[in-house]
C-alpha cells in the first residue's frame, strides 16, 4: 500500500510538472526501500504516458512536455544516487542527438520530437536548427549517443538529411548511430532512399520508432 | 512618430540577452496567466467565435502579452522589448489601407475589413507554395491562375522536378546556388505567365527559404518589383532573426511599398491550446510592425498591414477546428481594434488533395471563416501542407478558393459560423487519416489546350451548388 502511494507521487509529479515534488518523491521511493527501476516504470512513466496521451488529445502543450521531461529528469537523478552505475544505465532509454538540419530555421515540430523523446525517458541533446552535419556528428560522437534524429522541414532542405548520412560515412561512423529523419516533407520512401534507419510520419510516431530501434540495441 | 526599423534591429543588439527555452516558456506562461486573467475557454463547438466583447477582450491581453514579452532576436539571443505607447504610435499611424500591390490597371489596394465588411478580400491566386515538374506545368498554372477574374495577384511555387529542375539534373537547394539560381527562373516564369494572362501589372509574390535568394529575385523587368510584396516577417511565435530582417532591409533600399507585419501561433506549441494561441498572433501582428521596415512618410504614403497565421502542432490542415477558431479569433480582435488591413490565411494549406470534395470543403470552410472575421487579403490557392506531390494542384482549386473568397464579402459570423459548421461534419473526421490524396494538375486540367477536363469541370458546378444549398452567394463576375 505504501508502495503504491509512492508510485502514485511520481506519476502526480510528472502529472503536475512539480520538479521539487518529482525528486521529493523519488527521495521518499529510495528511504522507503522502493526498488528504483521500479519506481520508474510503475510511478514516473505511468505520470508520461498520461501526459503523452494528453499531449494527444490537445489537452496538454509543448511547454508541459518540456516540463514533464524537468520533472522526470529530476526525479531520475534522485532514484540514480540509489542503485549501480550498470542499474542507471538501464533506467534511460536510450541518448539522442537531435537537430533541425542545416538552413532550415523551423524547429517546433523537432521541439516536439524532442520534449516527447526526452519525456519518455531519453536522454536528449537539442542542438537546434540550422545544424549543420559535421556538429551533429560531433555531438553524437561526444555525448556517445544511440540515436541522431534529423529534422527539415522544406524541401530544399531535406538533402541535408541524406548529408547527415554521408557525413557519418565519411568520419567512419555509420554504424554507430541509428539515424532517424522526420518534417513536413519528409517520407518513409525518402528515409529508405537516403539509408536512414527510422522515420516518424509524427512526433509520437517518432518517439515509438526510436524505442524500437533501441529494442534492438547499438547499431553495431 | 512610429519607431524606425532600424532602431528596432538595433534593440536587438542592445537588449537584454535570454536564453531561447526560457523565452518560449515565457510566451506560454505569460499567455496562459492572461487566458486564465480573462477567462478565456475554447469550446470546440464554436469553432467561427461571434462574441465581440470576446473579440476585444483577446485584443487588449493580446497588447498585454506583446507588452510583457516583446521579440525574441535568434541571432543576438536577446529579448526585446516595446513600449505599449510605441506599439499604439503604429496603430495610429495606420491608415485604413495600403496601396502598391501591382500596377496600372491592373494594381489593387488592401483596404480594412471588420466582421461582414461587403469590401472584398484581395485574392492572392494560385496554389501556394506548390512544387511542379516542370517549367512548363509551373507556367501553365501560373497563366490558368492569373486568368482567373477572382484573382488580384499570384504566389509562387517552385519547379523540382522530377526531372531535376537544373539541366535535367540537379535539384534545388536552400543556401546553395540552386536555389538562387531556380527561385529566380521561377519569378521570371510568373512575370511571363501574368503578361500572357493579359494582366502584366498584377502583383506576384515569392520568397526563397533565405535572404540572398529572395533579395536576387528583385527586378522591376523581368523579376518582383517594387510594386510586389517583399518584406520580412517575424517568424514563428515572436522570433526575429536576420534571414528575415535582411529581406526588409533589402525592401527599405528597393522601395517595396507592401510593407507589412506577421503573426503567427503554433497551436500545441508554446502558443499554447485554443484559448491561448489568439493571443500570441495578435502579439506577434503587433510586435512585427517594429521590423515592417515602414515609417511614417512610407504609412502615409502606402499604408502598411498585417499578416497572421496559425499552424496546428499535429493536424496537417489549416480548416480544423482549432485552426478556424484561433485564425477568426485573432483577426476579428485585431480588424476590431486597429485599422490594419489584415491579411489572414484561411486555409491555404489542406490536408486532402487537389481535386476532391474534401479539398474543397477545408479550403471553403477557411476562407468563409476567416473573410467573415474581417480579413483583407488571402491566399487563394491550397496546397496540401509539406508533402503535395509535385504536380498535385491546380488552377481550379486556385479558382474555387477566389470565387469562395470574394462570395463571403459581406457575410456575417452567424451565418459564416453555421456554414463552417456544416462544412466541417463533412470532413472533420479525415483531417488526421483518412483523407484523399488527390489528383495531379494533368489529370484535371488539358494543359496543352488549356481547358478543365470535362469530368472536374462538372464536379466544380456540383460543388458550387453544394455550397449554394449552404448559403454561399457565389458571384457571376466570378465565375
Amino acid at each position: 500500500m505504501r508502495d503504491e502511494l509512492i508510485l502514485q507521487k511520481l506519476a502526480d509529479a510528472v502529472l503536475s510538472f512539480d520538479v521539487d515534488v518529482a525528486k521529493a518523491a523519488a527521495q521518499e521511493a529510495l528511504a522507503a526501500g522502493l526498488n528504483p527501476l521500479t519506481a520508474l516504470e510503475k510511478g514516473l512513466k505511468v505520470g508520461i504516458d498520461r501526459v503523452g496521451e494528453k499531449f494527444a488529445r490537445d489537452e496538454l502543450f509543448l511547454p508541459h512536455l518540456l516540463m514533464a521531461a524537468d520533472a522526470l529528469k529530476a526525479a531520475v537523478s534522485v532514484l540514480e544516487t540509489g542503485i549501480s552505475r550498470a542499474d542507471a544505465e538501464k533506467m534511460k532509454l536510450g541518448t539522442v542527438v537531435v537537430a533541425t538540419v542545416k538552413d532550415d530555421l523551423h524547429d517546433v515540430g523537432k521541439n516536439i520530437v524532442s520534449a516527447l523523446l526526452a519525456a519518455s525517458g531519453f536522454e536528449v541533446h537539442d542542438l537546434g536548427k540550422d545544424v549543420d552535419a559535421e556538429a551533429i556528428v560531433d555531438k553524437a560522437v561526444a555525448v556517445d549517443a544511440d540515436i541522431i534524429v534529423a529534422s527539415a522541414l522544406m524541401t530544399t532542405t531535406l538533402r541535408r538529411q541524406r548529408e547527415l548520412i554521408e557525413e557519418l560515412e565519411f568520419k567512419g561512423k555509420r554504424n554507430a548511430f541509428w539515424v532517424m529523419v522526420g518534417g513536413g516533407p519528409t517520407t518513409q520512401d525518402w528515409a529508405d532512399t537516403i539509408g536512414a534507419d527510422g522515420y516518424g510520419k509524427t512526433a509520437a510516431e517518432a518517439v515509438q520508432v526510436a524505442k524500437k530501434l533501441m529494442a534492438r540495441g547499438r547499431r553495431v | 512618430m512610429v519607431l524606425s526599423f532600424w532602431d528596432a534591429i538595433e534593440r536587438c543588439t542592445t537588449a537584454p540577452r535570454m536564453d531561447e527555452r526560457d523565452f518560449n516558456m515565457k510566451i506560454w506562461r505569460t499567455v496562459n496567466a492572461l487566458a486564465k486573467e480573462y477567462r478565456f475557454d475554447y469550446d470546440p463547438e464554436t469553432v467561427v467565435p461571434t462574441d465581440s466583447q470576446l473579440a476585444d477582450a483577446v485584443f487588449e491581453a493580446g497588447l498585454t502579452a506583446a507588452v510583457e514579452l516583446g521579440v525574441y532576436s535568434r541571432d543576438t539571443r536577446r529579448n526585446v522589448k516595446f513600449t505599449e505607447a510605441e506599439i499604439k504610435e503604429f496603430l495610429r499611424a495606420a491608415t485604413g489601407k495600403q496601396s502598391g500591390y501591382g500596377v496600372g490597371k491592373d494594381a489593387v489596394d488592401v483596404v480594412h475589413r471588420r466582421p461582414g465588411s461587403t469590401a472584398e478580400p484581395i485574392v492572392y491566386g494560385a496554389p501556394q507554395t506548390a512544387v511542379y515538374s516542370t517549367a512548363d506545368v509551373a507556367y501553365k498554372i501560373y497563366k490558368l491562375s492569373a486568368q482567373e477574374a477572382s484573382a488580384d495577384g499570384i504566389w509562387g511555387g517552385l519547379v523540382i522536378g522530377p526531372p531535376p529542375p537544373i539541366a535535367g539534373k540537379y535539384g534545388v537547394q536552400a543556401n546553395h546556388p540552386t536555389e538562387i539560381y531556380q527561385y529566380m527562373q521561377e519569378v521570371h516564369l510568373m512575370r511571363k505567365a501574368i503578361t500572357a494572362a493579359g494582366r502584366p501589372g498584377m502583383f506576384i509574390k515569392q520568397n526563397a527559404p533565405t535572404a540572398q535568394a529572395t533579395i536576387a529575385l528583385a527586378d522591376p523587368d523581368v523579376g518582383v518589383r517594387p510594386t510586389d510584396p517583399l518584406g520580412g516577417n517575424l517568424f514563428e511565435e515572436l522570433k526575429i532573426d536576420w534571414n528575415f530582417a535582411n529581406r526588409t532591409a533589402f525592401a527599405i533600399a528597393y522601395g517595396t511599398r507592401v510593407r507589412w507585419s506577421a503573426g503567427h501561433a503554433f497551436i500545441g506549441g508554446f502558443s499554447g491550446g485554443p484559448a491561448t494561441a489568439p493571443l500570441v498572433i495578435v502579439a506577434g501582428a503587433l510586435l512585427g510592425l517594429f521590423f515592417s521596415g515602414a515609417d511614417d512618410a512610407h504609412i502615409k504614403a502606402y499604408g502598411l498591414s498585417a499578416r497572421i497565421s496559425k499552424t496546428h502542432n499535429r493536424i496537417k490542415s489549416r480548416a480544423a477546428p482549432s485552426c478556424i477558431y484561433v485564425g477568426s479569433l485573432a483577426c476579428q480582435a485585431l480588424v476590431r481594434n486597429t485599422r490594419l488591413p489584415i491579411c489572414a490565411q484561411g486555409c491555404d494549406h489542406p490536408v486532402a488533395g487537389a481535386g476532391t470534395r474534401q479539398f474543397y470543403y477545408e479550403c471553403a470552410a477557411g476562407e468563409i471563416a476567416s473573410v467573415a472575421s474581417g480579413s483583407a487579403a488571402n491566399p487563394a490557392g491550397g496546397a496540401r501542407q509539406f508533402v503535395c506531390p509535385t504536380d498535385h494542384s491546380s488552377p481550379l482549386e486556385s479558382k474555387w478558393m477566389g470565387e469562395v473568397l470574394k462570395a463571403s464579402a459581406g457575410m456575417g459570423l452567424e451565418t459564416a459560423k453555421e456554414i463552417v459548421g456544416a462544412l466541417l461534419s463533412r470532413y472533420e473526421d479525415k483531417l488526421e487519416a483518412g483523407y484523399p490524396e488527390g489528383y495531379p494538375v494533368q489529370q484535371i486540367y488539358d494543359l496543352e489546350a488549356e481547358t478543365v477536363r470535362p469530368d472536374f469541370q462538372r464536379f466544380y458546378l456540383r460543388m458550387k451548388a453544394d455550397l449554394e444549398a449552404l448559403g454561399v452567394k457565389f458571384k457571376e463576375r466570378y465565375a
